[in-house]
Parts: C-alpha cells; sequence; structure tokens
C-alpha cells in the first residue's frame, strides 16, 4: 500500500461523473489521481513537470482527433503505460492505440477489473 | 440508296419478267414459223405444181394436129380437145392461187399467148381440113414457135414460183436468227440479274447474318450447318430476355438503392443517439455497481433495485444493438468450422432453452469444414435466431439444426445451416419484413436482430433467408460461401 503513493494516474472521460467515480475508486486504492475532461487537458498534463506514471483513458474525447493524441503523447512519453477504458466499438475506431495500450472494456463493473490491471502494470515498471 | 427490300424484289421481277418474256417471245416466234412454214407448204407449193401442171398440160397438146395431117384421123383433133379442157382448167387454178402482180402479169401473158396460139392452131386445123395442106404447113409451122413461146412463158412462171419459195425460206432462216439473238439475249439478261441477285442475298443478308449470328452470343459453339436465321432468331429472343432480367435486375437494384440510402440515414440518426446514450447510461451503471456493493437493503428494496438493474440492462442492450446496427460488422475472421460455433451457442444457451422448455438438437453427419468466418457474429446471429425460435413458441417447443455441404447459386460450393423451430410460423405477410430494421412483433424486441443477423451473414459473402407455413414452423436457412483462400 505505502509505495502506491508514489503513483499518479491520470484519467481522461468526457463524463465528469465517470471521472469522479474512478478518481474515487482510484484514489481509495491509494494512488493520487488527477483529472483531464479532453484531449488539451490530457497533454497539459502530459507536459507538465509533475511526473506521471500511468494513463486511463477513454479516447473517445471531443478533440482526440484534431489533437492527434496518440501521436503527441508518444512523441513525449512514449514508456507511459496507457490504459484504455472504453466501449469495444469506439476503441476499435483508434487503431493507433493497439499497438502499445491495454485495453479495458468499459462497463458498468469494469472498474474492477481496471483497478487490477493498473496495479499489475504499475508493479511491473 | 434504295433499301435492301426494294433492291431484292426489284432484281426478282426484273428475273421474272425477263424469264416470262422470253418464254413468250419464243411461243410468238414458234406461231410465227409455224405459219410460215404451212405458208410455204400448203400455198407456195400448190401454186408451184399447179404451174407445173399448167406447162405439162401445154407439153401435152403437142403433136396431135401433126398425126391429124399424116393420117386425117378425127379422133386426134378430139384428143387435143380434152388437153385443151385440161390446160384451160389448169389456167383458171393458176388464176386463183396467183399472189404477187408478177405472177398475175405473166399468167395474163401465158393467156393472152395461148388464146392466140389457140386461134392459130384452129385455122391450121381448118386448113387441113379443107385440104389447103401447104397454108396449114406454113401456118402449122409459125404455131409451133408460137408454142415454145408459150412453154418459155410457163417456165418463166414457174421459176416465179421457186423464187417466192425461197423467199419465203430466206425470211423464215431469218428469223430464226432473230430467235436465236433474243433467246441469248434473254439468257445473259438472266444470267447477270440472278448474278445480281445472289450477290445481294449473300453480300448483304447472308454474311451479315452469319456474322450476326457469331455475335450474338460469343459462348456458344461457332454455327455450323444449322440454319442462321433459326439461330439468329433464337440468338434475339435470347437476348431480349436478358434485356427483360437485366431491367428487372436494375429495377431491384434501383429500389434496394432507395431502401438502402433510406436505411444509411436512419441508421446515421440511431447511431448518434445511441452513442450519446451510451455514455450516460455506464455512468448510471458504474454508480449502480458502486451502490449495490455498499448497500444493506430490505427485501423489497432488494427487489426494486433488481428491477432498475435488469431494465438497465435492457436499454443497454438496445443501445448496444442499435450501435452495432449503425456500423458495419468489423470481421474477425478465422479459419473455424461453423460447427464448432453451433455447438459453443448450444451450450452457451442450454440454460436459456430449458427455461424455455425448448430442446435443441443438431443433425449433422460430419462436422462442416473450416472455413473463413468470425465466430463471435456468427454466433451472434445463431444466438438471436435460437432466442427468436425460443420467443416464438410459447409453451415449449423444439428446435433442430441442421448442417450441410453444398453446392448454391450462387456462391458455389457452401455450408448451409438451417435453424427450424415448431413454432407458429411467420404471416406472409410479414416475411419480407422480418429482415427490416426496427420491425418487431414483440413488446421488448429492438426489432434489429434479425436486420443484424442479416448483415453478418451477408458480411460474410453469403445469405440469411426464411421458409415459413403458417403453423409449419420457421426454418432460417444460413448460407456461407466456401472460398479459396
Amino acid at each position: 500500500m505505502e509505495n502506491k503513493n508514489k503513483f499518479t494516474i491520470l484519467i481522461a472521460d468526457r463524463n465528469p461523473n465517470v471521472r469522479e467515480f474512478l478518481k474515487r475508486e482510484m484514489t481509495a486504492e491509494g494512488y493520487r489521481v488527477r483529472l483531464a475532461k479532453d484531449s488539451r487537458e490530457v497533454l497539459k498534463w502530459a507536459f507538465s513537470q509533475a511526473p506521471l506514471d500511468l494513463l486511463i483513458l477513454d479516447p473517445d474525447l471531443p478533440d482526440t482527433e484534431e489533437v492527434g493524441l496518440f501521436t503527441q503523447i508518444n512523441d513525449r512519453i512514449p514508456q507511459l503505460p496507457v490504459v484504455i477504458h472504453s466501449f469495444q466499438g469506439d476503441y476499435a475506431d483508434y487503431p493507433e492505440a493497439s499497438i502499445t495500450a491495454v485495453f479495458v472494456e468499459k462497463q458498468g463493473d469494469s472498474v474492477e477489473y481496471l483497478k487490477n490491471v493498473v496495479s499489475e502494470m504499475l508493479n511491473h515498471v | 440508296m434504295m433499301n435492301l427490300r426494294t433492291r431484292i424484289y426489284l432484281l426478282l421481277a426484273a428475273l421474272v419478267f425477263v424469264t416470262i418474256m422470253g418464254g413468250l417471245v419464243m411461243v410468238w416466234y414458234t406461231y410465227r414459223m409455224e405459219g410460215l412454214l404451212t405458208h410455204i407448204i400448203s400455198k407456195n407449193m400448190a401454186t408451184f405444181y399447179a404451174a407445173e401442171g399448167l406447162e405439162i398440160s401445154l407439153v401435152n397438146q403437142k403433136g396431135f394436129v401433126s398425126y391429124y395431117f399424116l393420117d386425117g384421123d378425127p379422133d386426134w383433133l378430139r384428143q387435143l380437145g380434152e388437153y385443151r379442157q385440161i390446160f384451160k382448167e389448169r389456167l383458171k387454178e393458176g388464176k386463183a392461187l396467183v399472189e404477187t402482180e408478177r405472177q398475175k402479169e405473166a399468167i395474163v401473158r401465158i393467156e393472152a399467148e395461148y388464146s392466140r396460139y389457140v386461134l392459130l392452131k384452129d385455122q391450121v386445123i381448118l386448113h387441113y381440113k379443107g385440104g389447103d395442106r401447104e397454108t396449114g404447113a406454113r401456118l402449122h409451122k409459125e404455131t409451133r414457135n408460137r408454142f415454145f413461146r408459150i412453154l418459155d412463158l410457163c417456165e418463166e412462171y414457174k421459176g416465179l414460183h421457186r423464187e417466192s419459195i425461197e423467199q419465203a425460206r430466206d425470211k423464215s432462216l431469218l428469223q430464226a436468227r432473230n430467235l436465236r439473238l433474243v433467246a441469248g439475249a434473254a439468257i445473259l439478261t438472266v444470267l447477270i440479274l440472278g448474278l445480281l441477285l445472289a450477290f445481294v442475298l449473300t453480300k448483304q443478308i447472308l454474311i451479315p447474318i452469319r456474322r450476326l449470328t457469331l455475335e450474338a452470343d460469343r459462348h456458344v459453339e461457332p454455327v455450323g450447318a444449322g440454319d442462321e436465321v433459326n439461330i439468329l432468331s433464337q440468338r434475339v429472343r435470347g437476348l431480349i430476355k436478358d434485356a427483360d432480367h437485366t431491367q428487372a435486375a436494375l429495377q431491384k437494384s434501383q429500389e434496394t438503392l432507395v431502401q438502402a440510402e433510406k436505411m444509411a440515414s436512419v441508421g446515421k440518426l440511431a447511431a448518434g443517439m445511441a452513442h450519446s446514450v451510451r455514455n450516460p447510461l455506464t455512468s448510471v451503471k458504474m454508480r449502480l455497481f458502486s451502490l449495490n456493493r455498499a448497500l444493506e437493503l430490505s427485501p423489497i428494496q432488494r427487489d426494486d433495485f433488481e428491477v432498475i438493474s435488469e431494465e438497465i440492462r435492457h436499454i443497454d442492450t438496445i443501445v448496444q444493438n442499435f450501435l452495432e446496427f449503425s456500423r458495419p460488422p468489423r470481421l474477425k475472421t478465422q479459419k473455424i468450422s461453423p460447427s464448432e460455433v453451433v455447438d459453443l451457442v448450444l451450450q452457451l444457451l442450454q440454460h436459456r432453452l430449458e427455461s424455455y422448455n425448448v430442446a435443441a438438437t443438431v443433425s449433422r453427419q460430419a462436422p462442416l469444414p473450416e472455413i473463413q468466418v468470425d465466430p463471435e457474429q456468427i454466433k451472434e446471429v445463431l444466438v438471436n435466431l435460437l432466442e427468436n425460435a425460443c420467443e416464438a413458441m410459447e409453451g415449449g417447443g423444439a428446435i433442430v439444426i441442421h448442417e450441410e455441404e453444398g453446392f448454391r447459386e450462387p456462391y458455389g460450393p457452401a455450408v448451409i445451416i438451417r435453424v427450424t423451430d415448431t413454432g407458429p410460423g411467420i404471416q406472409k405477410s410479414n416475411r419480407e419484413k422480418v429482415f427490416q430494421p426496427f420491425f418487431t412483433t414483440r413488446e421488448e424486441g429492438t426489432g434489429l436482430g434479425l436486420s443484424i443477423a442479416c448483415r453478418i451473414i451477408e458480411g460474410h459473402g453469403g445469405n440469411l433467408e426464411l421458409i415459413s407455413e403458417r403453423g409449419e414452423g420457421t426454418t432460417f436457412i444460413i448460407t456461407l460461401p466456401i472460398k479459396e483462400s
């Protein structure tokens, strides 16, 4: 538990309630959590000095395409672990995400699985 | 430029005209020849013989007076009188037969000379009778001269007739030569016309027909000895049929296109809506999940909670269906036997089938061959068909899944899966509609299940169809082509 404090997770989702829910769940797990409502905010965090350990991303953000989110993240911090938390169909719209990211299908009870995946990935690093 | 028909008719008419005219001319000439010949034989010959008879009867008068002079027998004079009578008759006949002026002149001269000769001769006879033999002999001598002159005239008269016969012969020869010329010309004309007709027929009808026959259907073996026109008319009928088919197909595809456009815009709308709904819905589901983890609920509250969860799941299914309908299925194909998918689906639905009191069996001789399909999508189709069947059979029933490998137009080798239920069947009026999106007979249905199933199978290059009779159950037939990968 104590080493989890070191990890900062960025959660990006267009739905504020989903964001808040995930923040609550992840904070309860002991992570430091940042939130982003669109791609610009994701990049703002990615380019800031504060270190990021993991990104939970639903690519169905209002401006994913125009910002070129995946390319930018790859350029800036290619080593950043990314968990795609999204619907099956939406995920398929972003073929470039599938190369480096782990996919967790967004469902009512997916948060438990998400927690496991995040914990595993961070412990691997 | 004349058209082909006119040209052929003209040539034919000319050909027939020349032939008939040639024939008529021949017939006419034969009549003329016949007339000429008859004339020569009956008239010219008769007059010739009459002229000869005249001469002979003249010659016969010779000598009688001399005999009388020698022996004084009056019988000689009687005989002379008979021959004179004969000569007169011959002369009358000749006069009746004369044709030309010259002949008439000749015979008139003969008559004149003869009557003078007879007078002179009668004087001689009178002298002899009177005993004046000396004067009689002197006159007698003169009568001889006259006699020979008449003989010459008769010879001349005969010559005239011979001449006219020769003229008639020359005339007929000339006409025969003319006839030959006409016949030759007619033969030549007929030959030329015939050749022209043959040329027109060949060049402008037979060759084009043959070419058309060959062009009309290239797939068929070249025309042999058969009747080209017959074959061509068959080809043309074939072409007309093809055109009809094409027309029908075009019309159908236009209708399909209109339908597809309609569906595309409806689909877009549905997708947009489903996409927007799904996001908050997932948020709700997450919170429900969270609530469910933490809440201690009374049985009534628990029941409420369950219903809410159930209905939200239902909404979620509807939204999922809409989304799936709106986006073309992405096939993740792999080589797998559809039989495996069937088994998997039956395993998956085991409890569901039991709850519907439905017995499902598989009829297959051997597992189907491995083909390129997306097992997830095929699974969805089968689940959909089985669930529909279960829903249709109130109070339970039986489902038979029959698998076979076969040959189906236009797919070629294909696997065929039939899902047959013992339900009430589908009304005729609904049979077309069940594949249309948003058509449903159930309260809870979205009307998208079968249209999605249909699209998935079509996405595999196959086809989904149904056979149903009211009261005799329903069979859905999935046809998937076996493609050589």
